[in-house]
């Protein structure tokens, strides 16, 4: 991927670039709108939406009372009958609540009409650990999505990535899971002024690299790249950070080609290990890249226990920088 | 002829019971009209006629149980004969079928000498031919990785090995390169041809001075090669004398109906035969512009598996080969091997003349084919390609 | 009052005979084994499905329920297309995919059957929502149960219509079981009008089984709902003729009261409008044969193709 030129770029927090995505889409095609609850009046819990209401008034920037499967049902409602809804629930805990509306409906509506209709819709939601917010506005859920077959799944790391995978998943014909981090919204980077289309289901080498792949998304990816400038300075190990960026569908090629080049591979969710996206990416390079595999595939994942309230434990219970750093280690026997 | 079978009465209920029949085997019944009543645990339930016809047979009669689906009676018409239609869609159940487990345990995958090496060691140590059973591994509990493999190259070696791509090559030292798919269905078929397939040869040279003259002279687009006249000369040919387009059989030959001509193609990793379909239906520009598309696709890796060749022409042409003994592709009868044409200084009359010509070999399989036969096919081609003007006269007829 | 229409209550009977006769042919192509799976069949509640869509202009959206064939029937589904579908053909109306519980046809306004009970709720209020975003004259209708009506949807739904004002008409069909379990086991209050007062909803009740009375009330709530009156929730009583599925023979429902309401059968109740008999006979022997025409068409019919069908799902 082309680095953006720092003259035609400019520094954006990535809930902005979420924000430019939103209203350059909006802009572009009358068919699309936002609803969820308080993104209109108070333009979002996190400002993702801040000012919509004012350039584009009431009919297509919404707010909603507290009903998430009803609004999520809406969605697909008005999504069937010819608009572009980009749905926001709060918190992707909330999800849970509107998982009918989501894999019932939405994932299944295709297939079921025999391909008459599909769900253009965006879910935007947040999750991960961050702030203290305990169990149950803590998680990370993209396990749950990834397993059922009808939707796209995407979590961008960057404000670059955010910005124009959003305007992807908008302009994308089937269903998506747009999930974002919450301790992602306030960081900052270079986005290219014009404007850009990631198309999904591409993925993003972040820092190249020659001796240890690490394959990360989402809050995993600051903290890998991190972990990647400690190991060269002080180890000597040159890792290579590759970003999936859309998980469903996942960069299968960009995988196995970034293993087989190093030989060694570590996988960080910050979700719970038991079920998790990366077994699921380790069993593809198993398969795939099998014979250029020099150690076992490590993963370093999230502890199989809700988020608790007492801030050492809660860090205890998500991959840190440290842990990444000793898992490549361990891949190349350093 | 029409099952009516024992309906579906339930979600978990397997049979029912036929209380009784309201008509009688020779009647004629039309859809819809109830032919008996079936009682299951909960209720009672009409069975009625899915199609119009006679009522043939009854095969469950009253007080008698079956199970759900299963025929109980045959409709159709008189004289037909009743043979069991299964039903789409119904799956057999189940229950009872022994699933052995499929996978015995696996043992740990270890050197002779008792070592783990990782896949990667394991690759390297097959392309550098290093002996893995001489290394000691480093890695956890003794396992041999890579690193360990490429020391123990570079100690027998004295050279460090570099990466080219993926892979790993020691400079002065031998290189292992396993066969590719292609490679290994080329040995395999190869193999197979030479050892089971009687070939004879026959060598004959071909004056095409005049094919070439007419070749220019036509000037059609894509441009004519002297292939695309063999292609078409041979075509006519085996009209001519089918035996040749054939396949060979344990104890049978197949004459086939269509004529496909195969031109081998090199590419990548080995050959591949593209058939050019029809061959002896296409005119001259038509078989031109197949041979193209047909090598495009073989170089692009893309060969269609029909129509398969019933025969095979084969050139080395291009290297300026002049004759070789070509293998015949299993299961075709026979093989043609063209090589390179060129100016030669023969005798015609009496006196010396310079005139172009190239040597054709034909392969055959003597189970199939004699070589009066052979020779034969071999002279008709020899006169289509020496006189070329017959093969537009003949141009592409049935199209 | 339409009670004088002639034409329009031949083409009533037209379409209540159309689908008793149509439910009648599931059952027996299911116990024929043609049919998988489940089929909650519309018998006894004919008229409102019947009614509702007769009042219907060519541009609105239905949503339905697991009990979908009638409304799909009623909105102008074909016979041999939905008997394709419910076999599992390619010919059906979703390729084979649906199935019983999942009859769509978008291009006619019919968004769909739906295995889940109350989800289609809030799919409908998205329909309207995305008129009104659009500015559109149209209006849709969501057809329910007595048994979505205690589910979380039915008062998120209709709670988000009502502060949207959109143009959206509930129709919950009262046949007064949950599966088994009876209207007055599952609610204090049985008549559930009730339940749109809270909301600030007009709503009101129509007799079920009188397809005349369904197709007024509905035409005037179409009216009001494109004058912006709306949403409206209307409640119709009626009952099913057998259990809540084709294997469910139903012995919970009372025996007088399933005697009192096919003493009301909604095709009875409809001929006796009907001045001329003849035409009602002529009118069930067309429709006779129409069915005849789409059972041959289903059995024709050839099967879904796997390789393109994974070629284009399995992603």
């Amino acid at each position: 991927m082309t680095d953006a030129n720092e003259s035609e770029s400019r520094t954006l927090l990535f809930r902005d670039g979420l924000n430019e995505a939103l209203r350059q889409e909006m802009a572009r095609d009358e068919s699309v709108f936002c609803i969820g609850v308080g993104i209109a009046e108070r333009g979002g819990s996190y400002k993702v939406t801040d000012g919509l209401l004012a350039e584009f008034g009431p009919k297509r920037c919404i707010d909603t009372p507290i009903a998430e499967p009803s609004i999520v049902g809406a969605a697909v409602g008005a999504a069937i009958t010819g608009m572009r809804p980009v749905v926001e629930i709060l918190f992707v805990d909330f999800t849970l609540l509107t998982m009918d509306q989501i894999v019932n409906q939405a994932a299944k509506y295709r297939l079921m009409s025999g391909g008459a209709r599909s769900v253009p819709m965006v879910l935007r939601t947040q999750g991960g650990v961050g702030d203290g917010v305990a169990a149950q506005h803590s998680q990370s859920l993209e396990g749950l999505f990834y397993h059922i077959p009808g939707l796209k799944l995407v979590m961008p790391s960057t404000p670059r990535d955010a910005r124009a995978l959003l305007v992807s998943a908008i302009r994308d014909d089937e269903p998506v899971v747009f999930l974002e981090h919450k301790l992602l919204y306030m960081t900052e980077g270079l986005v290219p002024k014009e404007e850009e289309v990631i198309p999904l289901g591409v993925a993003d080498i972040k820092r190249a690299g020659r001796d240890c792949t690490l394959i990360a998304w989402s809050n995993m990816i600051p903290r890998s790249l991190a972990a990647a400038a400690e190991l060269a300075a002080t180890h000597g190990i040159d890792v290579e950070v590759l970003d999936p960026r859309t998980l469903v569908p996942l960069d299968r090629q960009a995988i196995v080609e970034s293993v087989c080049r190093t030989e060694h591979v570590v996988i960080v969710q910050e979700a719970v290990r038991r079920g998790g996206v990366a077994a699921d990416i380790a069993s593809i390079i198993q398969a795939d890249a099998f014979d250029y595999l020099d150690a076992p595939v490590e993963i370093v994942a999230g502890r199989n226990t809700p988020i608790p309230y007492n801030r050492a434990l809660e860090q205890a219970c998500i991959p840190q920088t440290d842990d990444i750093i000793a898992a490549v280690r361990r891949a190349v026997y350093s | 002829m029409i099952a009516v079978r024992m309906p579906q009465v339930g979600e978990n209920l397997t049979t029912g019971i036929l209380l009784e029949w309201s008509i009688v085997e020779g009647d004629r019944v039309q859809r819809g009209d109830v032919l008996a009543v079936v009682e299951s645990e909960k209720a009672a339930f009409e069975v009625t006629a899915e199609g119009s016809g006679v009522l043939l047979r009854i095969d469950c009669p009253a007080g008698q149980q079956a199970q759900v689906l299963d025929a109980i009676a045959w409709i159709g018409e008189p004289g037909e004969s009743i043979a069991a239609t299964p039903i789409a869609g119904v799956e057999a159940p189940l229950f009872g079928v022994d699933l052995a487990p499929r996978m015995a345990p696996r043992t740990a995958t270890a050197t002779s000498a008792g070592h783990a090496a990782s896949p990667s060691a394991r690759r390297v140590a097959r392309q550098l031919l290093v002996d893995l059973t001489r290394i000691r591994g480093t890695g956890p509990g003794g396992r041999i990785i890579k690193r360990d493999v490429l020391s123990a190259a570079l100690a027998e070696s004295g050279a460090t090995p570099v990466m080219v791509g993926i892979e790993p090559v020691v400079e002065g030292r031998d290189r292992v390169e396993p066969h590719g798919r292609l490679r290994a269905a080329i040995a395999e078929r190869m193999s197979l041809s030479a050892r089971s397939v009687p070939h004879f040869y026959l060598f004959i040279d071909v004056d095409v001075t005049d094919a070439q003259q007419l070749r220019t002279k036509l000037g059609a687009d894509p441009a004519l090669s002297l292939t695309d006249l063999i292609v078409a000369a041979t075509a006519r040919s085996l009209r001519q004398h089918e035996r040749l387009n054939a396949h060979v059989g344990e104890r049978e030959i197949v004459l086939k109906a269509g004529c496909h001509i195969g031109l081998a193609v090199a590419v990548d990793g080995g050959i591949l035969v593209p058939a050019l379909a029809d061959a002896d239906r296409h005119s001259l520009p038509e078989l031109a512009a197949l041979r193209h598309q047909a090598i495009d696709a073989a170089r692009a890796g893309v060969v269609a598996q029909k129509p398969s060749p019933t025969f095979t022409i084969t050139s080395l042409a291009g290297y300026g080969v002049e004759r070789f003994l070509p293998i015949i592709n299993p299961p075709e009868c026979a093989i043609l091997a063209v090589g390179h044409s060129g100016e030669r200084v023969i005798a015609v009359a009496g006196a010396a003349v310079v005139r172009e010509q190239m040597t054709l070999c034909l392969a055959c399989d003597h189970r199939a084919v004699d070589g009066a036969g052979a020779a034969a096919f071999l002279q008709s081609l020899k006169g289509w390609l020496e006189e070329p003007a017959r093969l537009i006269d003949n141009d592409g007829e049935g199209e | 009052m339409s009670t004088s229409d002639p034409e329009l209550l031949a083409r009533l009977y037209r379409t209540l005979y159309g689908i008793r006769r149509f439910e009648e042919t599931c059952i027996q192509l299911y116990r024929q084994g043609h049919i998988r799976g489940y089929l909650h069949p519309y018998l006894g509640e004919e008229a409102i499905a019947t009614g509702v869509c007769a009042a219907l202009g060519t541009e609105d959206y239905i949503v339905s329920t697991h009990r979908g064939h009638g409304h799909c029937l009623a909105r102008g589904g074909r016979f041999d297309r939905m008997l394709a579908e419910i076999t599992g053909k390619a010919t059906g109306y979703c390729g084979g995919l649906g199935g019983s519980m999942h009859i769509a046809d978008p291009d006619t306004g019919n968004l769909g059957a739906n295995g889940i009970v109350g989800a289609g709720i809030p799919i409908g209020v998205g329909a309207a929502l995305g008129a009104t975003i659009r500015g559109e004259d149209r209006v849709c209708i969501v057809f329910s149960s007595d048994g979505a009506a205690n589910h979380g949807t039915f008062g998120e739904a209709l709670n988000l219509a009502a502060i949207w004002n959109l143009p959206l008409l509930l129709v919950v069909e009262n046949n007064q079981f949950a599966v088994s379990t009876p209207i007055d086991k599952s609610s204090r209050v049985v008549d559930l009008f009730h339940r749109g007062e809270g909301y600030g909803v007009d709503s009101l009740a129509v007799d079920g089984n009188d397809v005349l009375a369904v197709y007024d009330c509905a035409t005037d709530a179409r009216r009001r709902l494109l004058a912006g009156e709306g949403p409206i929730l209307i409640e119709a009583k009626t009952y099913r003729h057998a259990g809540h599925h084709v294997n469910d023979p139903g012995t919970y429902m009372p025996q007088d009261q399933v005697e009192l309401y096919k003493g009301r059968d909604p095709l009875t109740l409809c001929r006796r409008h009907m001045a001329d008999d003849r035409r009602a006979d002529l009118i069930q022997n067309e429709v006779d044969a129409d069915i005849e025409a789409a059972i041959d068409f289903a059995h024709d019919s050839p099967e879904p193709d796997v390789d393109a069908f994974l070629q284009e799902y399995d992603r």
